[in-house]
């Protein structure tokens, strides 16, 4: 079931006036008279405030006098029949000013050395320097339920059916916006997995607009977004734009590296510190370059806002840290495989906050492993043999090229907001030994419930039957850390722990309350950049082999190696279904166009004729059981994203013998680069 | 007050056809509608003024075989004769007719809209062209009914100027080449924004004896290479090395002369041709 | 407009505009939960139904189109035997499908089976590549598949 299957067949639709132009003044709103059972509902028309509130971000609810992108909700038309508001709509007319656009906005920037800072600075007359940039591929938030809202009136209740997780935000929002009693309304989510609150920001605001018309007419509203509202004036995860500047000294080793990032946040920024720092942490995670400059700049646009997604930018920083190593790699002639295993960080390094790493990471063993099993060095070596031949007389209608990346992915929210990290558990013990768990965790499948049982029971020593869940069924936070798995379990371990050495001194019921904090030891400071950041963090290999048809002209992936970690297996299945589903998406974000616009307007036809990937490669994942087997379970998470793009640009890079930058890599771009290889 | 919407008509012979033609100023045939959603999309659809739907012609769905030719009724789906016709028609064919579009969409895309549809030129109309298919159409301004046998080119080059009319019945010849190829760029199924290239070839001791090639670029536009065939009969098939430089030149010449052509589809359709020739 | 529709065995009266899609007749005037109206080109599938049993997509097709002709969606072999049996083979398979797609391709692996018992490889591919929802990977997908058919035919009852 999703939300808008609750909806009746007699329950009010809305239908959003958008803005059509970028950004500029409203004059005028000329509304016709409207039939009876129908209404327009405008900025005046709301309650309580006109803004959702996110952390310390405002995102306005219908634009008061200025828009700010194409699309931008002006109006809320409210009425019975869906083609009657379609009638209305063309009836009303908005008159803007246009506001000429100036420089974009730049709200906030953040800046950190890695390594020694003394040494950043250009005393030392540079040798040799290289310079470039990279752009990654923005794409659509892509969730697996569309998001769309049904409100509901019963008696003095006001149910909202819509899909979300972070429902607490949600109903605080509401209450604000519409001024509801708190207590009244109700938020159910009929589809529940944790896995897939992408499309926060359009769940949230379509929860809203049929909370607001259900408020104000006194009847059962729905929203259901057309696939135009989901494309186009959705939030989206904009590219990244990396420009980068190595500094050798006059024996060739790499002196220094200063990148400057900067990032599109769209009209209305959400979550911007938090991005900015997984950018940094990802360039800078596991290859041994220190005297590292970074900054990033976040600017406001005339876009539709920025969303979050489950990897907040690391994967595009992970993507261009492979690719920048990939440069390094040219420059220097060194073997691909090898400058990889010799530069990634080891047990007893320093990690890029300064501090040592006392575990060992797996990174190294995977990596050859993959290497060995995608036998890359010999692949590697005969396609550049056969690059290198250019003026021979063999014809190759296919051009064939290999790549191979590592990455992580970390689970926690690294800012430090309050907001984000508050989840407890309390644990009691009962005098009949009787175990009650309470918290605020989603129980989405049976493994994660399984593994928490046989925590308890190993732990307290008690039966399987003793054991209740009682779940708030709500997370205080948007879900972008596997917080099941990374969260939730270490704190039911801490508890029992707790109540295990309390057991025999204090009398029952014991009870133990534990929440997320962190060790005074090792106390994660962005802004001293010090600490480590993540909680856990999962480990990936992978290798890529592409093709490109001389005839196509698109860049197809043929075979796919990856090996992840993911510390203890709860479901092998389940594991290898979430992975060849990302790969799938992976290949998509890289290599679909979006839709552009011209002259301030959506290209209809560019948008409805996108191109379909219909990408089947031979995927071969080999899952590493952690190296002792002593490590919990870690999340997935974003694997996949993190490793799978830098090692297909490596192979479509090689495949041309050409450098890349900007994605997704155009025929016109590829024609270019192959007809200087013809005969 | 007369609501304002389409109308639909669904004539049972051809006859009542043309008296709703005579009635109405504005009409719109349909056969499968597939196109016309595609072209027409957007939430709401905008419709001509009167719809015809000929499914309900019992004359548009009759199958005539002989030894030489199978005639397919204009409203013959493309799933029917893939169905009906796997073991007769040169695998090519059928393979051509596999890739045109998923399933459900072939159930209701027929072969005559495949044709006689000018706003998105399908992507079997190269592989219609070399294996020289042949047309029935009937004028319905005029007031009788006429049917006439064209061939594709003689209907293609006259369709813009043609009014009204309605292509009846397909007659598709059963040609077993000894060497053919049909290829489409993009991934299974793409429409827009790729070319589709059809090509037979006759070989005597691996001579080129005739070789007929057609190109659809971006579904807008039908390309016949009928001077680069010319050039290439009597090559021997697969070309050697040394007179591939040459070749590049003279299909280069060829297609800077055909105007709208993408300097990165010139290169494609090079690729095909070349492609085909090497006899992969 | 005013016609009659025969959905799922039964005659429905409906007075819709004439440029109505057949898919958004089904999926937001008559509020049949199982078709999907979404990208209105016929390309993701989730609007698949059956007219005179052969599946089409009806967002491709006219409302008025659908007059006299017989139209199955996913609610009318809810309640056979055959339904569950499919549903069998998915959960077997861990086949956890989205609420976008599952009917769509639950009702064409029925078509198939129902025409065809035993599914080729040809057959698989073509229920797969129909629906382009990236939610299942390809692989899983095929083993439910082939388990669904096994089922469907009692062999493992």
């Amino acid at each position: 079931m999703l939300p808008l299957d609750y909806a009746t067949k007699k329950s009010y639709k809305i239908l959003i006036y958008r803005s059509t132009i970028k950004y500029g003044k409203i004059l005028k709103i000329e509304i016709p008279p409207l039939p009876e059972n129908y209404k327009v509902i405008t900025y005046k028309d709301l309650p309580g405030r006109n803004f959702i509130k996110l952390e310390e971000y405002k995102i306005p609810v219908l634009a008061k006098d200025k828009v700010h992108y194409i699309g931008e909700p002006i109006l809320l038309l409210v009425g019975p029949k869906i083609a009657e508001l379609k009638l209305l709509y063309k009836q009303i007319n908005v008159i803007y000013e246009n506001i000429e656009i100036s420089e974009p906005e730049i709200f906030y920037t953040k800046s950190v050395n890695i390594g020694t800072s003394e040494v950043v600075k250009d005393v030392i007359e540079n040798y040799k320097s290289l310079t470039g940039y990279i752009n990654t591929p923005s794409w659509n938030i892509d969730s697996k339920f569309p998001h769309g809202s049904f409100s509901k009136r019963d008696s003095d209740m006001l149910t909202n059916y819509v899909s979300t997780i972070w429902t607490s935000k949600l109903t605080e929002n509401i209450q604000a916006i519409t001024e509801y009693d708190e207590k009244k309304i109700n938020i159910v989510s009929p589809v529940i997995t944790g896995e897939y609150e992408h499309s926060l920001l359009e769940n949230f605001t379509s929860a809203i607009f049929t909370s607001l018309a259900a408020n104000i007419l006194k009847k059962n509203v729905l929203f259901a977004p057309t696939s135009e509202d989901h494309f186009l004036y959705s939030s989206q995860i904009y590219g990244l734009s990396f420009l980068w500047k190595i500094n050798f000294n006059d024996s060739n080793i790499i002196q220094n590296i200063e990148i400057n990032i900067k990032m599109d946040c769209g009209a209305y920024p959400i979550f911007v510190e938090e991005k900015a720092l997984r950018i940094i942490h990802g360039i800078t995670s596991f290859y041994k370059h220190r005297n590292i400059k970074i900054t990033v700049t976040a600017y406001r646009s005339f876009n539709p806002p920025s969303g979050i997604s489950e990897d907040l930018y690391q994967s595009d920083a992970l993507f261009f840290s492979e690719i920048l190593n990939n440069k390094i790699i040219a420059e220097s002639g060194a073997d691909q495989l090898k400058w990889r295993l010799d530069n990634l960080l080891k047990k007893g390094y320093k990690n890029s906050s300064n501090s040592v790493i006392r575990r060992e990471i797996p990174l190294y063993d995977m990596l050859k492993n993959i290497g060995i099993l995608s036998d890359f060095s010999r692949k590697n070596s005969s396609i550049k043999l056969s690059n290198n031949r250019k003026s021979s007389i063999i014809h190759h209608s296919i051009k064939r090229g290999i790549g191979i990346s590592v990455g992580y992915s970390g689970n926690n929210n690294i800012s430090n907001k309050k907001d984000f990290s508050s989840s407890s558990i309390t644990i009691q013990l009962e005098k009949n030994n009787k175990v009650d768990v309470y918290g605020n965790f989603l129980i989405s499948n049976l493994e994660i419930y399984n593994e928490w049982m046989s925590v308890i029971i190993s732990i307290l020593d008690v039966k399987e039957d003793d054991i209740t869940f009682f779940s708030t069924n709500e997370y205080n936070t948007p879900n972008f850390e596997s917080k099941n798995i990374n969260i939730i379990t270490p704190l039911i371990k801490q508890c029992c722990e707790d109540i295990k050495s309390r057991r025999f001194k204090d009398p029952l019921p014991l009870k133990s309350i534990k929440s997320v904090r962190r060790k005074p030891g090792n106390v994660w400071d962005p802004e001293k950049w010090k600490g480590s950041p993540y909680k856990t963090s999962s480990f990936a290999a992978c290798a890529v082999e592409v093709e490109i048809d001389k005839r196509k002209l698109i860049p197809i992936i043929k075979e796919i190696w990856l090996e992840v970690e993911v510390g203890k297996i709860l479901n092998k299945n389940s594991i290898l279904k979430t992975l060849n589903r990302d790969i799938n998406r992976t290949i998509k974000w890289l290599m679909e166009s979006k839709p552009h616009m011209e002259n301030g307007k959506w290209d209809r036809n560019d948008f409805y004729n996108r191109t379909f990937i219909y990408a089947k490669p031979v995927i071969h994942i080999y899952i590493n059981e952690s190296i002792k087997g002593k490590t919990s379970a870690k999340g997935i998470g974003t694997l996949v994203r993190n490793t799978l793009p830098s090692a297909f640009i490596q192979g479509v890079s090689q495949a041309l013998s050409a450098k890349i930058n900007s994605f997704p890599v155009s025929r016109d771009k590829i024609c270019m680069e192959l007809k200087k290889d013809e005969v | 007050m007369i609501k304002k919407g389409t109308r639909f008509y669904t004539p049972d012979t051809l006859s009542e056809l043309k008296e709703i033609i005579y009635k109405e100023q504005e009409v719109k045939l349909l056969a499968g509608g597939t196109s016309l959603f595609r072209k027409i999309n957007g939430d709401t659809l905008v419709l001509p003024g009167v719809i015809i739907l000929l499914e309900n012609i019992p004359e548009l769905t009759k199958e005539n075989r002989t030894e030489r030719y199978f005639e397919f009724g204009s409203m013959i789906t493309i799933q029917n004769i893939i169905d009906n016709c796997k073991r007769n028609f040169a695998p090519v064919l059928i393979d051509a007719l596999e890739k045109n579009a998923p399933f459900p969409v072939r159930n209701i895309s027929t072969i005559g809209a495949a044709i006689a549809n000018n706003d998105i030129k399908s992507d079997l109309l190269p592989l219609f062209y070399v294996f020289n298919v042949k047309v029935e159409v009937i004028n319905l301004r005029d007031k009788k009914i006429k049917a006439r046998w064209e061939s594709l080119t003689q209907y293609l080059s006259t369709q813009d100027n043609r009014g009204l009319h309605l292509i009846t019945r397909v007659r598709i010849p059963l040609i077993n080449p000894a060497y053919y190829q049909y290829f489409k760029t993009g991934f299974k199924y793409n429409l827009f924004n790729e070319i589709s290239f059809a090509a037979i070839a006759d070989l005597e001791k691996g001579n080129i004896s005739s070789l007929s090639m057609a190109f659809n670029i971006n579904n807008k536009k039908i390309i016949r290479t009928k001077d680069i065939d010319a050039e290439l009969i009597g090559k021997h098939i697969p070309i050697g090395l040394k007179s591939r430089e040459a070749l590049i030149q003279t299909f280069n010449d060829n297609l800077n002369r055909i105007e709208g052509l993408e300097d990165y589809q010139k290169f494609q359709m090079i690729q095909i041709i070349l492609h085909f020739l090497e006899a992969f | 407009m005013k016609f009659n529709i025969d959905l799922n065995g039964k005659e429905y009266e409906v007075d819709v505009p004439s440029n109505l899609r057949l898919s958004q007749l089904l999926g937001m005037v008559m509020t049949r939960k199982s078709v999907k109206h979404n990208c209105g080109t016929g390309r993701c599938g989730y609007c698949l139904v059956l007219i005179d049993n052969t599946p089409i997509y009806s967002c491709l097709y006219p409302a008025y189109r659908a007059q006299g002709k017989k139209i199955i969606t996913l609610e009318a072999i809810l309640q056979k035997s055959e339904y569950s049996n499919i549903i069998k083979g998915f959960e077997l398979a861990n086949v956890d499908l989205c609420p976008n797609c599952a009917p769509a391709r639950i009702l064409l692996t029925y078509h198939q089976l129902e025409k065809n018992r035993e599914l080729t490889g040809e057959m698989i591919e073509n229920i797969i590549d129909t629906i382009t929802c990236d939610c299942t990977d390809v692989s899983s997908l095929k083993e439910a598949l082939y388990l669904a058919a096994n089922f469907y035919k009692g062999d493992f009852d």
